[in-house]
């Protein structure tokens, strides 16, 4: 009998008490991947200070709209600035772009004006100005302060220059015959230059007022003038009477240029005056030199072409002078004039700069130098003239302290005090005293000659020969005997060769008429006429 | 028979030579000219400077008869005994100063300097073959010297033969110059008397 034996075999079954985890497991992950999908992009904006920014409070909005939060608010890694995290709504997400901009949003007074204030009460937030370039940016760099121009609003970026810091501050508006073009967006001083650069922003369409010719100059305050006619104010208005502001307009006989580039450097001049002082923006500056004095060439006296005005004088140039180590040697002045295009009907352009370099290069070639004139015999004033003065001396433009320096010439007293040492030098080494003695002893033979017995006695020959003369001229006379010979042999020798050729045209006609008659015809006879 | 042909060779050249040519009448234009009289003194200085014939004229020496309209020939057998310049000029001056009652000057030569100048153009003067003589003439006078202008006049006339042949169109001819003559006297005296 057999042994029956249980096979016991233990069965692995999964309790479904584990369905339970599952579920939650799967519902986890849905929510995550939910939570993934709907949440917005996280951002990172970087500010020198949090000052009103609180974490998981702060929102940050567009046009009032809130399209997400600040998450957290640290400090970065150099601890000199502050990171703040914040996520934005999905929707927002487009609207992170390469440019776009972040400011935080507080109360602000200032000469512009006084804003966020709503945010006294709401506390500050961060303000999205959204850009128009490639999307995909995440990290930022915040504003300090709210931009003046929203980016991407049409228009035209120019810079400004000023030697001196002017009463210009970040939205001082920029004036167009009164009415506003523009603004300034920012300044800062430049310590490589010296210079105080302002970035300004000219709003479309009034941009294409802005022309190589533009001008702009400071227009805060009020400016008086005192003339023959009185005292003019000028104001440009009220705003920036107050607060400051730039005009813009063109020099006063110049007309508009081509239109500038996004970009372009314009000089901020300090008054309208300054602007009609120097019209022009580009030009060359060389030097020359003279060797009389310069008394009267003051900085703006005028450099002329054959009377065209050609440009202004800059400066004596002392300094330089002393620089060279050339005192005590008698060395000449240098002066600084600026030669600009614009005035010799050149466009007011780089390329006008190189058409008139190329012009005065030809012409110093051919003889053109530079001299000192009178301006005015009452007041002594002397300008600088460009003349062609014929001189051979084949010069190329020379260079002095870094500069380009002109040939110059002396006229006036000067130049014909040099003329006449010339004249005398060139007198010196003529050999007169040879030539003196040789007029002398030519002088003698002359009067030798005038003593002579035959030259006493010509004036009695020509007196005879001119006598001689007459006679003979007589004779020839309408009225003279010859003329009355002559007359009649004349009129016989016209005969005779009538007779001749009647005989010739016999003989055509009749060739044996030399030995034979001629046939003769009978005369044709006249009747009598009818009384 | 040979040595007679001979000799009639050289002697019949001889007897061409030996034939008569008809004889030659010429006439002289002034021929009926009386010489005048009256003042040598004269008012005025007046000139018949210039004498201009048609060459048709002074290129022939025989007297020219016109014997188809626009066809002339000059007479062989009847010719002027002197240039017919000469011959005009000659009559002119002396039937001009006859008119005027006083010389005239036949030659600019005999007075250059003259207070009234003449100057005659003949343009036509020829007797035809209806039995006339015609003329036509312009003249010019001039008062004030070489700088004065002067005034034009033409004549033209023409008259009957007064006998058949020649000598009456050299008759003829010699009464149309005369009429020429007192016409320029009458313009020379007119002129004067404008003057």
């Amino acid at each position: 009998m057999s042994e029956a034996r249980a096979d016991v075999s233990r069965r692995r079954r999964i309790s479904p008490i584990w369905i339970v985890p599952i579920v939650a497991l799967l519902l986890g992950i849905w929510m995550l991947i939910y939570t993934l999908q709907s949440q917005g992009p996280e951002i990172t904006i970087v500010f020198s200070t949090a000052d009103g920014i609180e974490a998981g409070k702060t929102k940050i909005k567009l046009r009032s709209v809130e399209i997400g939060l600040v998450e957290s608010a640290g400090l970065g890694d150099d601890l000199e600035s502050v990171v703040v995290t914040a996520r934005l709504d999905k929707e927002a997400t487009p609207l992170l772009r390469e440019d776009t901009q972040f400011w935080v949003v507080r109360p602000r007074i200032g000469a512009a004006g006084v804003s966020g204030l709503d945010t006294v009460l709401s506390g500050a937030y961060l303000q999205l100005a959204p850009g128009t370039g490639p999307e995909g940016r995440r990290d930022y760099v915040g504003l300090e302060n709210p931009p003046v121009t929203p980016a991407g609003t049409p228009g035209l970026r120019i810079t400004l220059t000023s030697d001196h810091g002017d009463s210009l501050g970040t939205g001082d508006p920029i004036l167009y015959k009164g009415h506003r073009i523009g603004r300034v967006e920012s300044g800062e001083f430049d310590l490589k230059t010296q210079t105080m650069t302002y970035a300004a922003f000219i709003e479309a369409p009034f941009d294409d007022l802005i022309t190589t010719s533009t001008r702009f100059w400071n227009a805060s305050g009020i400016s008086f003038e005192l003339s023959a006619n009185g005292v003019e104010a000028d104001l440009a208005s009220l705003e920036t009477l107050l607060v400051g502001g730039v005009a813009a307009g063109q020099p006063k006989g110049v007309g508009a240029g081509p239109p500038v580039e996004d970009g372009a450097v314009f000089a901020l001049y300090d008054s309208y005056a300054m602007v009609n002082e120097r019209p022009h923006r580009y030009g060359i500056e060389y030097v020359v030199r003279f060797s009389q004095s310069v008394r009267g060439l003051k900085p703006g006296a005028p450099v002329e072409y054959r009377g065209i005005p050609a440009g202004q004088v800059e400066r004596v140039m002392v300094s330089d002078l002393l620089g060279q180590g050339a005192t005590g040697q008698g060395a000449p002045v240098p002066v600084l004039i600026r030669l600009e295009p614009g005035r010799l009907a050149l466009p007011d352009t780089e390329a006008g700069v190189e058409q008139l370099r190329n012009a005065v290069e030809a012409g110093v070639a051919n003889g053109m130098r530079a001299s000192l004139a009178t301006g005015s015999l009452i007041t002594g004033s002397l300008l600088v003239a460009l003349d062609n003065h014929g001189d051979p001396t084949v010069v190329e433009i020379g260079e002095f302290a870094g500069r380009p320096e002109l040939p110059t010439v002396a006229t006036g007293l000067e130049g014909l005090e040099i003329k006449l040492a010339s004249l005398l030098d060139k007198l010196n080494a003529l050999p007169l005293e040879g030539t003196v003695k040789e007029a002398q002893q030519t002088l003698a033979g002359l009067d030798k000659l005038l003593n002579s017995r035959g030259m006493q006695e010509l004036p009695t020959s020509l007196d005879a020969t001119l006598r001689e003369l007459e006679t003979t001229l007589a004779s020839f006379s309408g009225d003279s005997q010859l003329q009355e010979q002559l007359l009649p042999t004349i009129a016989e020798l016209d005969r005779t060769l009538a007779s001749f050729r009647r005989v010739l045209d016999t003989l055509d006609r009749q060739p044996n008429a030399l030995v034979f008659n001629r046939e003769l015809e009978a005369d044709p006879l006249p009747p009598v006429g009818a009384r | 028979m040979r040595e007679v042909a001979i000799a009639a060779a050289l002697f019949l050249p001889l007897l061409a030579c030996s034939s008569s040519t008809p004889p030659v009448t010429r006439y002289l234009l002034r021929g009926d000219l009386v010489p005048g009289s009256g003042r040598v003194d004269a008012p005025a200085r007046v000139v018949l400077a210039r004498l201009v014939v048609a060459p048709y004229l002074s290129g022939a020496e025989g007297i020219v008869i016109e014997t188809a309209p626009g066809q002339v020939q000059a007479a062989n057998q009847h010719q002027w005994a002197e240039p017919i310049e000469a011959g005009i000029r000659s009559f002119l001056s002396a039937e001009i100063g006859a008119a005027l009652g006083y010389p005239l000057s036949a030659s600019y030569l005999d007075r250059p300097a003259w207070d009234q100048r003449v100057d005659v153009s003949i343009d036509r003067l020829h007797g035809t073959m209806d039995g006339t003589a015609v003329l036509e003439a312009r003249y010019r006078i001039t008062s004030g010297g070489d700088s004065g202008e002067g005034v034009e006049f033409r004549f033209a006339s023409s008259t009957a033969l007064p006998r058949e042949g020649y000598s009456g169109v050299v008759e003829a001819e010699a009464s149309l110059l005369r009429e020429l003559g007192r016409a320029i006297a009458g313009s020379l005296a007119r002129d004067a008397g404008r003057t």
